[in-house]
């Protein structure tokens, strides 16, 4: 029957192509201005000693600004797609027969739904966490005897700018440069306490580990050069050119599961870009870095560490996700590879102790659910949990930051306990409150409820056919929302419940000290007992200082964001699309994809069967942008009947995605999974706040010990390699650290002795001959007459010998 | 008979020249004695005029015999610059103190008639139409340099060294004169030219082959060739900066012109693999006879170097390489043009060597120690590598002079030694020799090692302590040597054109032709393309 | 007649550099910083009087015979890649000039005529068109500097200056004989005797496959050790330890250039096919060039041995992508010679400012200096993120085209539907060198966190001194600050020079126009990869159009007229 319909219709759309991109405004390249020249006014305090806060204010006042614009751009865009481009950043053409080729990058900027679902959060928890820092960072002001005051704001300005040309970038290669841009900033941010080896430590790994990702993604993008022809957005993803339609098509073969004539190395670049993907938002095989990561400011941790940054990787799948489509395995791969993060970092947050340690691999342990969710087909979740988490993750690292700022860097949950009784501290609690209840995904109340069930749900609903043991990843995800909910619950108990007991951190007696930075002279022991001595005469006269309004009213606009974020859930959907508002912005980007299992929230719209098939005739132009949404049921409708021939042409091969989609999925019988999820999950979590309650909170009289210490002690040594994160850092270091040393070393000597002894022989060569030679020159004559016969000799028996029967 | 006594006009003058200078330098006179080199150099001028516009013989190489002997001649100036004063230094000071003069104990008319004999016989080699004429003028190149070598100081180094090099020099003689007879019997005639003729036409037989080898290695002793290079080193170190100075450059000059005679009898038409076929080699015998020789030279020579603190022994073995280097254009034969012939380039290394070899010896022979207080010995010159450290500071003019000259013969681009370097490379290549020419480079490079060590003592070191007690020789002709040598190194690096076209024209080479009565040898017509150019044209190729 | 000014780059510097002895030593260094920034103006002059419509041409072109009886000709001219280099030449200049003032207290007469000469031969090497003269230029680079490393060097200078020459001289009298190979042969099939390069590339490429390989490693001998390649590289962390900071910069800057300058000039056009061959052994070279070396940095402990070495692992990339054999790769390559030279030379100069302050290299008695020089750290850190290769600075612009041009040149990709180039090298061989990134990112950072970030180590006897003293005491745990005070006085009488802790306003004025090329450079390369497109694309075409050599070499009727032509360009 020749071509199948999906393609025919993929043609055709691609024919039929809507309006390509078009240039937008130049003022949306301000948001991207903005912090840049933040960071340079910030770079001049610098240069000029600027006692004052200033900096924190022009980073504020930039950043909002940034903010609004967004804001604007968001109204602005309006369901179209916009490029703004500044100038030609790469160009290299070559003729190659009769067309030229052209390697060509602009230095520019693509707006659709899904940059600026990213940049409303980037700027506005910018803001805000720069609003926080103002404050929390006091202790580094000039007059503080701190000299770091500017240079943090001048590295936070310089983050917000790579983050913003990483979402905003037009292309893949705008998208690498933002990508090593944040790289650099958490570097430099990491290593804020310079003097403090673990910090530097920390800072080397986080680059060198997103390095390898690095590495992966450009191999992607050559790949995809290669492959493609072109690496601009508006080009692989807008049908009408040469890249565009081949994309179209595969997508198309993929949905009808034709694999087999996607080339491989198509399904390849995915791979490729997954890595990239891995390494930015730390999974599994290389999420290391993360937790190391606290040792920089806990704004830094709030904001690059848990909001941001780290999502980069489910921004780079999400945009490029007609790609992995387009390819088998991969998303199977980034299914399961989220799920295990996900397991492996919530065991290993249970057996922490360091509170924003915790809070780090709580994270790395939603980015695997986000992953998850990718996986799964599911985006929308995807990309709303990034949102809610956003909010959530941030909210909780501020108010530990909190703590830690008002118990001099105290962070263990064993030296903290009732702090909600401590005077001034009650805001900080609450706030707390509302982040832990959105991180264990407690019921209704909570936006992280809902996000999570988004991807949770999706689990149930894809078949193993396409994503191999989806549901086996449904329920590894629920087991550890349970946990997730249970170690963040043991936090809060620990913490803000409970009897009223605290010791202050190391860095008490250092703040007042005008002398030195305060985080300086960790890594002088002898320093580090002098300071023990101080605390310990003057740990009765400690005053926790509770945090100012800056830190309060950030704090309560999080909680009320975070909570408010369940509206977006609800906002009704544009038809077609489902999980709301951010459904609607990912409906006008390339993230755009309707699961052709069942793709409808209980917003959706009301038809869903069309909802549901729509995909299949939809999919072509899916990663289309569609400037003035046309009337859902056009499509629909106009498709109608080959839909129906899908339908018999999907009887002869069993293997049909909508072999499944044709009857409704459901969760065990119990019906849709989007329904059966809310309960579900609900269990898991509020079993897990109950164990935490349990464990934690019920009878326990110190700060130190609670119930779980005996439980703890049955388990044996399991705890204990938990809290070392299963060893996992030095299992790599046994891997890959220490042979690289071994052979830098080898390499070392062989060079010194081998390859430069060579030379050096080879020089000392003719010297040695000439040492041979020099007895010839004995100085006696009748030697010397000798010498000349015999060598005389030996020239013509060499001659005759040579030319023996050669002369006429 | 008459163009042959035009040729020799220039031998002529310098005979004149030397009688004169014989008679002038037993003046009783001191003022009249110290002016003989006024009559040398007058001398020298004159015959390097006359060489100028010698007309083309019929042999071989027809225009040979103009560039050689003004090469001769214009490199005698500067030796005899630098010679000025060697002999009779204690004795005229003796005689300045009031003892009466007495003919029999100065020297100096000796010496400037030894010094213009030999060159009259390196003149000689040029023009010499047979092989008793060749031998003759070697002898006479080679003789007075024994007795120059004694004399040149008052040590017994110098004797010592005055006899191992004459009973060597007899012994290398002996060598290539029996090469000669055997080249008579082989052929039957001991016209060069004739010889020729009978290659073409019968080819070499066993005998003539065996008389070539012979005499190859025999006037390798006069090039200072391996294996006859033994006596190089005691001998320079033995005699005084200017002595050793000449016997680098005037033997080598004489010793490469008779091999061009000798070796051009046979021509480069031969095929490398010793078939009869018509090729651009020389025949196999006579290469591979060069080719060890070179090898060995160069690579004895530099190897030998390294290893030394004595610079007169550097410049020893390094004279010995230089030799190899030019053995190399030897075995490349002529060519078209300048860069691919062989012959060119031997004449213009020829050239360079002169000069820069003079430059380096000029300035030890600036540098000398005062004698024991009360011995009547001549002070000793500056020999060790120790003595020319710090010299740029000490001494800018000879330090500097020392640097550019060493620069030159280490082969530097920018100094005239690269521009000596590059024909021979060209040549070589042109003509197939890419080994020889590989080991050519690498063994500039080994040379390099030491050069860089005369180059950077006085450049970059700071004068030790032993250097204290130098003291500059009284006689302004050496610096001026000195600075003519090394500005010429400097200055003939843009004006090189012009002895590089007449070097070219003197390197013009006509094959002899088979004698009519020999069947004609179908491999004639082809060969190189000097042959074919000088075949049918052979009054002029240029 | 614009060759002239051309001209005028090299007899500039010489003039100065003849002035200089004349004149008292304090104003040497006055003179020389006048001899350097004079070509600057005519450099301006050639940038404008460029044909930028016909950037592969040459412009500036001219010539006057010289020795005629040789065949040389005192011929010049530039297409855009020399002038790109002998900008960054003459850039850099100066540069070296300035940092040298307080570097260099004695014989500055001698330091300074010298770095004047060798600045002359540079700009000879890429403005000569004729093969000698190129050599002569080439060659004559050696004397400079080895007069600059043998006495203005540290410790080991005499050896680590001979072992220079030596090697350098060694290689390259090989070189020679190959490329007097080419002209002998071209004389033989063309009956032409020409010097000009681009002639003679016409006639080398015509050259039997067996040839070409021996001709193309004989140039390599001496344009792989200059480079350096992999096995001939010991000679540069010696040198580049011994040299002054000048030197160093000098080194890394340019001279290194040299070695790829020739392998883009001759090796590419001159042997194609060999070149072809060989591709993947060249590459598998460079690669181990990448790793090993990179390694290497990692153990080391003198800051300036590590940069040496990372050059060697930097220049492996430069000659992969010469080896891709794609417009992408060369541009790449190419764009590396000059990033390199910045980034590179402003690494050595940091360096050299601390060890003019602390008079050590070792990372053993170095640490922590952000916390008393914030303005050197700035900087350092900068040009470390430079040359690993940060999106937006210079290295990853050049870093990045590489290795595509490296993925993308792969026969199998050469396909209409693919963006693939025809070559022997592919993804494999882009992803093992990719590696090298990780491992630069290594060393390099590894180094920034001892060197620049922790506690403050400095060397015994040695403290913050000078203005910020008292922001000095913060770090120094074990000294208490009065004794950092009285250490700070002792220093000022000690330091004959004595220079503030942290940079004065001459070191920073020679590190800012180097720090904003990096970002102009990783911010706007497209002008440049725009201006080398052109010839760099008729290299590319020259070598894939002849990459099977002829069985037999090509009748000689018509190569006098191709030999007549010289480097014609790509229409």
């Amino acid at each position: 029957m020749g071509l199948p319909s999906s393609i025919i219709s993929a043609l055709l759309a691609a024919d039929a192509a809507g309006p390509h991109p078009q240039p937008g405004p130049a003022w949306i390249s301000l948001i991207v201005w903005l912090p840049l020249l933040a960071c340079a006014l910030c770079g001049l305090c610098a240069a000029f000693r600027v006692k004052s806060k200033l900096p924190a204010w022009i980073t504020v006042a930039s950043l909002g600004l940034a903010f609004i614009l967004t804001v604007a751009m968001y109204l602005r865009l309006d369901g179209q797609t916009l490029t703004v481009s500044l100038w030609r950043w790469f160009e290299v053409s070559w003729p190659d027969g009769p067309r030229p080729r052209t390697f060509a990058a602009d230095f520019g900027f693509y707006i659709d739904g899904l940059t600026t679902l990213w940049m409303l959060f980037v700027t506005g928890l910018g803001t805000l966490i720069a609003l926080y820092a103002s404050e929390y960072m006091e202790h580094d002001l000039p007059e503080n005897g701190g000299q770091g005051y500017a240079r943090f704001f001048a590295a936070f300005c310089l983050f917000v700018f790579s983050m913003a040309c990483l979402v905003m970038g037009k292309n893949l290669l705008m998208l690498y440069l933002g990508w090593e841009g944040v790289g650099l900033c958490s570097y430099l941010l990491i290593g804020y306490f310079y003097k403090k080896p673990a910090a530097v430590a920390a800072a080397k790994k986080a680059f060198i580990v997103n390095r390898i990702g690095d590495l992966g993604l450009a191999l992607g993008v050559f790949l995809t050069f290669v492959h493609f022809g072109s690496i601009e957005y508006a080009e692989l993803f807008a049908a009408g050119n040469a890249a565009g339609d081949r994309l179209a098509q595969y997508v198309a073969l993929a949905a009808d599961g034709r694999w087999g004539e996607i080339p491989l190395q198509a399904q390849f670049i995915a791979f490729l870009l997954a890595i990239g993907a891995f390494g930015k938002s730390a999974q599994f095989p290389l999420y290391v870095w993360l937790p190391d990561a606290m040792e920089g400011p806990t704004p830094v941790s709030a904001l690059i560490h848990a909001a941001t940054m780290v999502t980069a990787g489910v921004y780079l799948i999400a945009r490029t996700y007609p790609i992995f489509l387009s390819s088998e395995h991969v998303l199977t791969l980034v299914a399961w590879i989220g799920t295990i993060t996900a397991l492996l970092a919530a065991t290993i947050g249970m057996a922490q102790f360091d509170i924003k340690r915790i809070m780090a691999y709580s994270t790395v342990s939603q980015l695997g659910y986000m992953f998850a969710g990718l996986g799964l087909l599911t985006p929308t979740g995807a990309g709303f949990h990034v949102l809610t988490h956003a909010f959530f993750k941030a909210l909780l690292f501020l108010s530990c930051g909190a703590v830690m700022h008002g118990f001099a860097g105290q962070l263990d949950l064993r030296k903290l306990s009732g702090l909600s009784k401590v005077k001034g501290w009650l805001v900080v609690s609450i706030c707390m409150l509302v982040g832990c209840l959105n991180l264990a995904g407690f019921p209704l109340i909570t936006s992280g409820f809902f996000s999570k069930d988004m991807i949770l749900a999706e689990a149930f609903v894809t078949p193993w056919s396409r994503i191999w043991g989806a549901p086996l990843i449904g329920w590894i995800l629920l087991i550890t929302a349970g946990l997730t909910a249970y170690y963040t619950f043991r936090v809060f108990f620990r913490v803000f419940m409970g009897p009223v007991h605290f010791e202050p951190g190391d860095e008490h007696h250092a703040r007042h000290d005008d002398h030195a930075h305060a985080h300086a002279d960790h890594g002088h022991p002898a320093h580090v007992q002098a300071e023990a001595a101080h605390k310990a005469e003057q740990h009765h006269a400690f005053h926790p200082h509770a945090p100012k309004w800056a830190i309060n009213a950030v704090l309560a606009v999080l909680a009320l964001l975070s909570t408010a974020a369940i509206g977006l859930y609800f906002i009704p959907s544009t038809p077609g699309a489902h999980g709301g508002w951010v459904g609607n912005m990912l409906e006008t980007s390339t993230a755009r994809y309707h699961s052709p299992y069942a793709s409808h929230a209980p917003t959706g719209t009301e038809d869903h069967e069309h909802g549901e098939h729509g995909p299949v005739l939809v999919i072509p132009t899916s990663y289309q942008p569609d400037p003035e949404h046309p009337a859902p049921e056009a499509p629909t409708i106009q498709h109608a009947p080959e839909e129906a021939q899908q339908g018999v042409m999907a009887d002869d091969h069993q293997s049909q995605p909508h072999a499944e989609s044709a009857h409704a999925p459901s969760f065990y019988g119990l019906g849709d999974p989007h329904t059966v999820m809310y309960f579900v999950s609900a269990i898991f979590g509020i079993l897990g706040i109950a164990a935490a309650a349990w464990f934690h909170l019920i009878g326990r009289t110190t700060a130190a010990h609670c119930r779980m210490d005996a439980i703890a002690a049955k388990f044996g040594p399991i705890p204990k390699w938990a809290e070392n994160k299963w060893y996992v850092d030095e299992l790599y270091d046994f891997l890959f650290r220490t042979p690289l040393f071994v052979a830098a070393h080898i390499f070392h000597l062989i060079d010194r002795l081998l390859v430069d002894g060579l030379v050096n022989l080879v020089g000392y060569l003719p010297r040695a001959l000439g040492n041979a030679v020099r007895p010839s020159q004995s100085g006696q004559l009748n030697a010397y007459a000798v010498g000349m016969a015999g060598g005389l000799a030996l020239i013509l028996v060499i001659v005759m010998l040579i030319t023996i029967g050669g002369a006429p | 008979m008459n163009s042959t006594f035009l040729t020799l006009l220039p031998e002529a003058a310098m005979f004149a020249g030397t009688c004169l200078s014989m008679i002038v330098g037993l003046s009783r006179d001191p003022h009249v004695r110290n002016q003989t080199w006024l009559i040398v150099l007058a001398t020298l001028v004159l015959a390097g005029l006359l060489a100028s516009n010698s007309p083309p013989t019929d042999s071989i190489f027809p225009n040979l015999m103009p560039f050689s002997k003004g090469l001769i001649a214009f490199v005698g100036v500067l030796l005899m610059l630098l010679a000025a004063g060697t002999v009779d230094r204690s004795e005229e000071a003796s005689i300045a103190a009031g003892r009466p003069f007495d003919a029999l104990r100065t020297n100096r008319a000796e010496f400037w008639a030894l010094f213009l004999f030999s060159l009259t016989g390196a003149m000689l080699c040029a023009g010499a139409p047979n092989l008793i004429w060749l031998f003759l003028a070697l002898e006479l190149v080679s003789l007075p340099t024994y007795v120059m070598v004694v004399m040149s100081t008052r040590g017994t180094a110098s004797q010592e060294a005055g006899v191992k090099y004459f009973f060597l020099g007899a012994l290398g003689a002996a060598f290539f004169l029996y090469g000669f007879a055997l080249l008579y019997g082989g052929t039957g005639t001991t016209s060069l030219a004739g010889i020729a003729s009978h290659f073409a036409t019968h080819g070499i037989n066993d005998i003539a082959a065996c008389g070539m080898v012979l005499s190859i290695v025999g006037v390798a002793f006069k090039i200072a060739a391996v294996p006859m290079h033994f006596y190089t080193a005691d001998v320079y170190q033995g005699a005084a900066s200017p002595i050793s100075a000449f016997l680098a450059f005037t033997p080598k000059t004489a010793g490469f012109i008779t091999l061009l005679l000798l070796v051009g009898t046979m021509g480069w038409n031969h095929s490398l693999d010793g078939s009869s076929a018509a090729g651009h080699a020389l025949p196999e015998f006579a290469r591979i006879t060069l080719w060890v020789l070179a090898v060995l030279t160069m690579t004895v020579g530099n190897v030998l170097a390294l290893v030394q603190h004595s610079v007169k022994r550097i410049l020893a073995y390094s004279s010995i390489a230089h030799s190899g280097y030019m053995l190399v254009g030897l075995i490349a034969g002529p060519g078209a043009d300048f860069t691919s012939s062989g012959v060119s380039a031997i004449l213009f290394y020829l050239l360079c060597y002169g000069v820069m070899n003079v430059g380096v010896f000029a300035v030890l022979a600036c540098l000398e120690r005062a004698p024991a207080p009360g011995s009547d010995a001549d002070p000793a010159e500056a020999d060790h590598i120790d003595d020319i450290k710090g010299l740029c500071r000490t001494r800018p003019i000879l330090g500097w002079c020392m640097v550019i000259c060493s620069l030159s013969l280490l082969g530097l681009p920018f100094t005239l030694g690269f521009w000596g370097k590059v024909p021979l490379f060209t040549a070589g290549i042109a003509a197939g020799e890419i080994t020889l020419v590989i080991i050519l480079g690498l063994n500039s490079a080994i040379a390099a090692l030491y050069y860089l060590r005369l180059a950077a003592l006085p450049l970059l070191e700071a004068a030790p302590e032993s250097s204290s007690t130098l003291r500059d020789n009284p006689f302004w002709s050496r610096r001026l040597a000195a600075m003519l040598s090394a500005g010429g190194v400097i200055v003939l690096v843009f004006l090189a054109n012009g002895p590089m076209q007449s070097s070219h024209q003197a390197a013009r080479y006509v094959r002899a032709t088979p004698a009519p009565a020999a069947t004609p040898d179908p491999s004639h017509p082809v060969g190189t393309h000097a042959d074919a150019a000088h075949a049918v044209q052979p009054t002029d190729a240029h | 007649m614009t060759w002239a000014i051309l001209l005028s780059l090299v007899i500039i510097p010489l003039i100065f550099a003849a002035i200089i002895p004349s004149r008292p030593a304090q104003h040497a260094k006055a003179v020389a910083l006048a001899g350097m920034i004079l070509p600057l103006f005519s450099l301006v002059f050639i940038t404008f009087l460029f044909d930028w419509s016909q950037p592969g041409a040459l412009s500036h072109e001219g010539s006057v015979e010289w020795l005629p009886t040789l065949g040389l000709k005192l011929s010049v001219g530039i297409d855009s890649v020399s002038l790109l280099l002998i900008l960054l030449t003459g850039l850099l200049g100066p540069i070296c000039v300035l940092a040298s003032f307080t570097a260099i207290l004695e014989n500055q007469k001698t330091f300074y005529s010298w770095l004047l000469i060798l600045q002359a031969a540079m700009f000879g090497v890429f403005m000569a068109r004729d093969l000698i003269l190129f050599y002569i230029c080439f060659e004559f680079t050696l004397v400079p500097m080895y007069v600059l490393i043998s006495l203005f060097g540290s410790s080991n200078r005499k050896a680590a200056a001979t072992k220079f020459f030596l090697y350098t001289f060694t290689g390259s009298i090989i070189a020679l004989a190959g490329l007097v190979y080419v002209v002998a042969f071209a004389h033989r099939t063309t009956g032409l005797w020409t010097l000009d390069i681009g002639a003679l590339g016409n006639a080398a490429r015509t050259m039997s496959i067996g040839e070409q390989t021996a001709v193309m490693f004989a140039m390599l001998l001496g344009f792989g050790v200059k480079v350096p390649l992999f096995p001939f590289h010991t000679w540069l962390p010696l040198a580049h330890t011994e040299a002054p900071t000048a030197g160093s910069v000098i080194l890394a800057g340019v001279l290194l250039k040299l070695g790829t300058y020739g392998l883009y000039r001759f090796v590419l056009p001159y042997t194609p096919a060999a070149v072809v061959e060989y591709a993947p052994f060249l590459a598998t070279i460079a690669i181990i060039g990448i790793l090993y070396g990179g390694l290497i940095c990692w153990v080391q402990t003198d800051v300036k041995k590590l940069v040496a070495y990372s050059s060697v692992a930097h220049l492996g990339f430069c000659v992969l992508g010469l080896l891709a054999l794609n417009a992408t790769g060369l541009q790449g390559s190419i764009l590396y010679m000059i990033n390199h030279g910045l980034s590179t030379g402003a690494l050595f100069l940091c360096i050299g400012m601390i060890y003019e302050r602390f008079h050590t290299r070792s990372m053993k008695e170095l640490g922590g200096l952000a916390s008393i020089m914030p303005v050197w750290s700035t900087f350092m850190v900068f040009f470390v993120l430079a040359s690993v290769g940060l999106p937006g600075l210079n290295g990853f612009v050049s870093e990045f085209l590489c290795l595509l041009g490296t993925f993308q040149s792969s026969d199998a990709w050469n396909r209409p539907d693919l963006a693939g180039t025809p070559g022997r090298l592919g993804p494999w061989y882009a992803a093992v060198a990719g590696t090298g990134m990780i491992v630069a990112a290594i060393y390099l950072l590894f180094m920034t966190g001892k060197v620049v970030w922790g506690p403050l180590v400095l060397p015994p006897g040695h403290t913050a001194h000078g203005a910020h003293g008292g922001h000095g005491s913060h770090g120094s745990h074990d000294k208490s600050p009065h004794r950092a005070t009285s250490h700070a006085a002792h220093a000022a009488h000690a330091d004959p020079n004595h220079l503030p802790t942290d940079l004065t306003f001459r070191e920073i004025s020679v590190l800012a126009p180097l720090a904003i090329l990096c970002l102009a450079l990783g911010l706007f390369p497209a002008p440049i990869m725009n201006a080398i497109e052109q010839p760099v694309n008729h290299t590319v075409r020259v070598v894939i159009d002849h990459r099977n050599a002829p069985a037999a070499p090509v009748a000689p009727d018509a190569s006098p007229a191709h030999a007549a032509i010289s480097t014609e360009v790509a229409p």
